[in-house]
């Protein structure tokens, strides 16, 4: 094999160029099979509604019309439950993330003394817990009820979401955290300026799968909140759509399904938003360098 | 502001009510009221004039908590003794564990304060009973709202109005495939349905020309017994009918996975010549409205009462003795008789001509005028303004008046023309299921068989009718369960 | 008796020096343990529901025993088999196929040489996970409705008969199979993106030089980077076994398909709604996670036998 001077491009060979044709076709065809429907939900949103329903999925934006969306907007309490949302889930993602963290890191360490049973006792509490009523009575005795804590407390700490920090810190070679120690760093700066910032990848998608969790809150409002002004973004959406939808009490009548698609929309918009600046960490080669160096 | 002073209220209110402390002040008294009807944010609203009136005139303000997940919090403010004053209840199952367990205060007991409400409940307050003492208010029923509707447009395209619709079943179906073979919405394929709609809803008016309705239904017959409807002789023929329109076709073979929207947008489309639904999915203004945009000159007609070959004409089962909502009292309340009562004193309010106006169409002067003979005159433009009160009617309403009034003259006609139709007595909901049945397992049993024998998936003869019969018996005590029914329905109606 | 004493006086002194060793990360811990002793352990009691006949009023000390009552309704159901059937076949395969598609993926997109067009691809992968049940339910009905899908109007034309996709028992699982493949796929390659990318591309180059192929390279290097995870999460996952998916199959089933889509959750789910059995659905709750604790640790146990595992 030749190098190619031109940096580290190596050449392809034939079969290296058939496969790459087969990846782009498969691609390609997943690309398709996901994108049309999301194409779907985004085009019924801005149509009229005798649109949709005679178009089925192959919806053209001839007359894009905005009704579904002034609806939401019109509903009191939007603005509100998106900061609320906004709120909690920075919030809860900080602190989520930290926990997780400072869970994760020693329990990488092979060392430590009581690490299985720790996290034994830590794996048991994803299959048995204690039930909402308990859970709900705990989070009264603690004073959280009708704060916005209760909607960040309660669910804070994923063990399966540690256990994958978990799993990436142990990946990690020894040698990098030996040298650490060496220079005189304690357990948490090595973990705050050496562990960390080479864990980014994993560490990303680990905030991201909290940040869509606490953006999806919706329970925990009805069970420890009535605070109206507390209602969480999902908790509007769904008084919404379901009083479009309700007996018949309901005031306006506007088309179910162009309500639901732009409800959808606008829920999804900022969390779809962030991904793009998470997968700028998801760049290859950033261990690159580490053991060497 | 407003909403932080309530907040700040109700955790007041609240937290007096879990200390057992006397009321607030002793001029107005704050009350939580937890719900599953919503009621809109007292900020968006000119003005929340049924709350001003409590206040006025009883001393109370009562703070509305909208929560869905009924059954879950209620379960966890009863173990944190966090209950609030007045709560709707999701089931007569759970009103009975919380009466038996002390939770729900005997309303019978206070009887003398609750004269308006009990007379206003008079028919259906049997359902909110358990031991024979009142416990929760069981809300009037709505009136009988199911039709099954047909495209008008299209029937007087081949020459039938209404004058010379048939009149009973057979003939009416007939016509039916005749019309759905001629292909009327004129793409070119023969794919019309004759009749759609939403899960076992849709075959009501089938079942109901043969005296029966759905499966798995207590029904209350004419001379006060509890049976149900697949025991009477007459189930088998009409589930030979609807298996035969099932197999041409004529039925949707999608009744379980449509919403009621998507049935109706079915019926819209020209699709179907035939829904089964409940006038509000069909003739509310803005149903009305988007569905013109799809056909400018569609009009939906109600069929009407069809005769069957047993003679019966029902349309669908309905709820009379039923309930739309249970709403039960803090047994609390009963150490404090001032503060309790005021809050029976709503309660009560809202059933009075007075409260039921306030409640129904808003103030007098303000949202409608008197005419002449007493009748309510809501002036037009302030019906928006007044479409919340509705939650607030803690006994029930005067729904036909009412209704005609919200959703006016245009669904008028066929609103009272609904209510008019011939309904089998459905008491399913206040029959409390025995601890050694299980509804669950019967329930999955029946809806899977009959199921299967509509679809064509098993054989219909009247020996595996009578087979099917036999293990509902056996092996899930149906029987025994109706005469169990049977036995309960006497005790807690006294009839 | 000397040797006794020493023995102890090393316990201890080792026991110090470990302690002085790890203090910090004990430290570090602290917070995360509260929450788990506070929010999760201490709620368990309420796994006792379970074996009470549940009085509200009486709360969770004061209701009465009734032993196995609970679980008796549950197992005597004639439905039980079929419900735990059921649930294990649809969750199992799901788990298969999840397993399989999530690391297919991810590792065809590290085999994309486009970097736009990966980028593309990935981010339009995991926008299905965001969308709710119901909605994808809107969305596969205009597909597989019999009267009006897609697929049905194609099969028509070819067939001049439509196939019930959504209300046969014969295709209903596979209709399953398929939506939480398209819906969960991207999101769940996510977490296998993240370790991949990790990789010192160094070693794809050496490999490359000594005359790896395209494939070898994968197996050799990819793969066994994953491995841990993969073994990890399917651990994690075995243990979620007696979930098969409610909020799925609550939207797309109907009675036509109990017999291959009714599983335990919306069986409990109809019996909640039929009575207020809240000790039922806590008894079948303590049994699914009972059966899904063991298998975590029995699959973990063989894990270890590979230097995998949990702990």
């Amino acid at each position: 094999m030749v190098r190619a001077k031109t940096g580290n491009r190596i050449r392809e060979t034939g079969s290296d160029r058939v496969i790459n044709a087969a990846v782009l076709v498969l691609l390609a065809v997943l690309f398709v099979i996901w994108f049309f429907p999301m194409l779907y939900v985004v085009l019924a949103s801005v149509t009229p509604y005798e649109d949709v329903v005679r178009a089925g999925l192959l919806i053209l934006p001839s007359r894009p019309t905005f009704t579904a969306y002034s609806f939401l907007f019109s509903s009191t309490g939007i603005v509100g439950s998106f900061l609320v949302t906004l709120t909690v889930t920075i919030v809860g993602t900080l602190l989520s993330m930290a926990l997780s963290i400072l869970l994760a890191f020693p329990l990488s360490k092979k060392g430590l003394p009581g690490r299985a049973l720790i996290t034994k006792l830590l794996v048991f509490t994803m299959y048995f817990s204690g039930g909402l009523i308990p859970t709900y009575m705990m989070v009264r005795r603690l004073h959280l009820l009708n704060t916005i804590w209760a909607l960040i407390i309660p669910g804070c700490v994923s063990t399966y979401n540690m256990l994958l920090l978990r799993s990436y810190f142990v990946s990690m070679p020894d040698e990098l955290l030996e040298a650490a120690e060496v220079d005189g760093c304690g357990p948490l700066r090595t973990l705050v300026q050496i562990a960390l910032p080479l864990s980014l990848p994993v560490t990303m998608s680990v905030m991201l799968f909290y940040m869509v969790t606490y953006w999806n809150t919706y329970y925990a409002y009805y069970y420890y909140c009535y605070d109206k002004a507390l209602r969480p973004l999902q908790v509007v959406l769904m008084d919404l759509i379901r009083s479009a939808t309700g007996e018949a009490e309901a005031d306006e009548f506007v088309p179910t399904i162009t309500v639901q698609m732009a409800a959808v929309v606008f829920s999804c918009v900022p969390i779809v938003c962030v991904y793009p600046f998470i997968q700028k960490y998801f760049t290859t080669g950033i261990m690159l360098g580490a053991v060497k160096g | 502001m407003k909403t932080r002073i309530l907040a700040l209220v109700c955790a007041l209110a609240l937290l007096l009510c879990a200390l057992g402390a006397p009321a607030l002040a002793d001029d107005v008294i704050t009350i939580e009221v937890l719900s599953d009807a919503n009621a809109s944010d007292d900020s968006t609203l000119e003005s929340n004039f049924v709350r001003d009136r409590f206040k006025e005139k009883l001393g109370v303000d009562v703070a509305w908590n909208y929560n869905p997940e009924l059954q879950t919090t209620l379960n966890m403010r009863s173990m944190s003794d966090d209950l609030p004053e007045i709560f709707a209840v999701p089931s007569r199952a759970m009103l009975t564990e919380l009466a038996e367990d002390g939770y729900v205060l005997n309303l019978s007991d206070y009887a003398d304060q609750l004269p308006d409400a009990f007379a206003f409940i008079e028919e259906n307050i049997a359902a909110g009973k358990v031991g024979g003492d009142v416990y929760a208010i069981a809300t009037r029923p709505y009136a009988f709202r199911a039709a099954t509707w047909y495209n008008a447009k299209w029937f007087e395209q081949c020459g039938v109005t209404a004058e010379n619709m048939p009149d009973t079943l057979e003939g009416f179906l007939a016509l039916c495939r005749d019309l759905v073979a001629r292909d009327l919405d004129g793409n070119g394929q023969n794919d019309t349905i004759g009749l759609t709609g939403t899960k076992w809803k849709t075959l009501r008016q089938l079942f109901g020309a043969y005296g029966c309705t759905i499966p798995n239904k207590l029904v209350c017959t004419a001379d006060g017994t509890i049976t149900d409807t697949m025991l009477s002789p007459a189930y088998y023929d009409a589930l030979c009918c609807i298996r035969e329109l099932w197999a041409e076709g004529f039925i949707d073979h999608e009744i379980f996975s449509l919403s009621d929207t998507q049935a109706v947008e079915k019926a819209m489309t020209g699709t179907a010549l035939l829904v089964s639904c409940d006038w509000p999915s069909i003739k509310k203004a803005g149903v009305v409205e988007s569905f013109l945009a799809l056909d400018p000159d569609a009009r939906w007609e109600i069929v009407g009462e069809l005769t069957g070959p047993t003679g019966d004409r029902y349309v669908g089962d309905y709820n009379a003795q039923s309930y739309q909502r249970l709403y039960a009292v803090n047994a609390d309340l009963a150490d404090e008789p001032e503060k309790l009562s005021k809050v029976l004193s709503v309660i009560n309010y809202v059933a009075t001509e007075e409260g039921l106006e306030l409640t129904s169409y808003g103030v007098e002067g303000e949202h409608w005028s008197r005419g002449e003979n007493g009748a309510v005159n809501v002036f037009p433009e302030k019906v928006q303004e007044i479409n919340f009160s509705w939650v607030y009617q803690l006994c029930g309403r005067e729904d036909l008046s009412y209704c005609r009034m919200k959703f006016g003259e245009a669904a008028w006609p066929y609103i009272l023309a609904t209510s008019e139709q011939a309904w089998l007595d459905d008491v399913t909901k206040i029959i409390d299921k025995p601890s050694w049945y299980n509804a669950t397992d019967a329930e999955t049993f029946i809806s899977e068989s009959v199921m299967a024998f509509i679809s064509g998936d098993a054989e219909l003869t009247p020996e595996s009718w009578a087979a099917f019969l036999e293990k509902l018996d056996t092996t899930y005590q149906y029987s025994e369960f109706i005469d169990y029914a049977n036995g309960y329905y006497h005790e807690l109606s006294g009839k | 008796m000397h040797k006794l004493e020493r023995k102890n006086g090393q316990k201890r002194q080792r026991a110090l020096r470990l302690l002085g060793k790890y203090w910090p990360y004990y430290l570090m811990m602290l917070p995360g343990l509260v929450y788990f002793a506070l929010l999760k352990y201490a709620p368990m009691y309420g796994v006792l529901i379970a074996f009470k006949d549940f009085k509200i009023k009486k709360g969770i000390w004061g209701s009465p025993w009734v032993g196995l009552q609970n679980f008796r309704t549950f197992f005597t159901s004639t439905y039980c088999s079929r419900l735990i059937g059921n649930t294990l076949i649809i969750s199992f395969t799901k788990l298969v196929l999840s397993s399989f598609m999530s690391v297919f993926f991810a590792l065809l997109l590290n085999e994309c040489t486009k970097r736009r067009f990966k980028r593309l691809v990935q981010t339009v992968s995991y926008m299905p996970h965001f969308l709710s049940w119901v909605i994808i339910y809107g969305i596969v009905y205009l597909f597989c409705s019999e009267s009006a899908g897609y697929i049905n109007r194609i099969v028509r034309m070819l067939t001049g008969s439509a196939i019930p996709i959504m209300t046969s028992n014969t295709y209903f699982r596979a209709l399953l199979y398929f939506t939480e493949l398209w819906k969960n796929t991207g999101y769940a390659s996510i977490i296998y993106m993240s370790v991949i990318v990790g990789i010192d591309p160094g070693l794809y180059e050496a490999a490359t030089i000594d005359g790896a192929s395209r494939w070898q390279r994968i197996v050799h290097i990819t793969l066994p980077a994953i491995r841990s995870t993969f073994i990890m999460l399917t651990i994690m996952n075995i243990g979620k076994i007696m979930n098969a998916g409610f909020d799925q199959i609550y939207v797309f089933y109907s009675p036509q398909v109990y017999q291959t889509g009714d599983i335990i959750d919306t069986y409990v789910y109809r019996a909640g709604l039929e009575e207020m059995r809240y000790g039922l659905s806590t008894a079948v709750g303590l049994f699914k996670n009972v059966i899904g604790f063991t298998l975590v640790f029995t699959t973990n146990r063989i894990a270890q036998k590979w230097g995998e595992g949990l702990w």
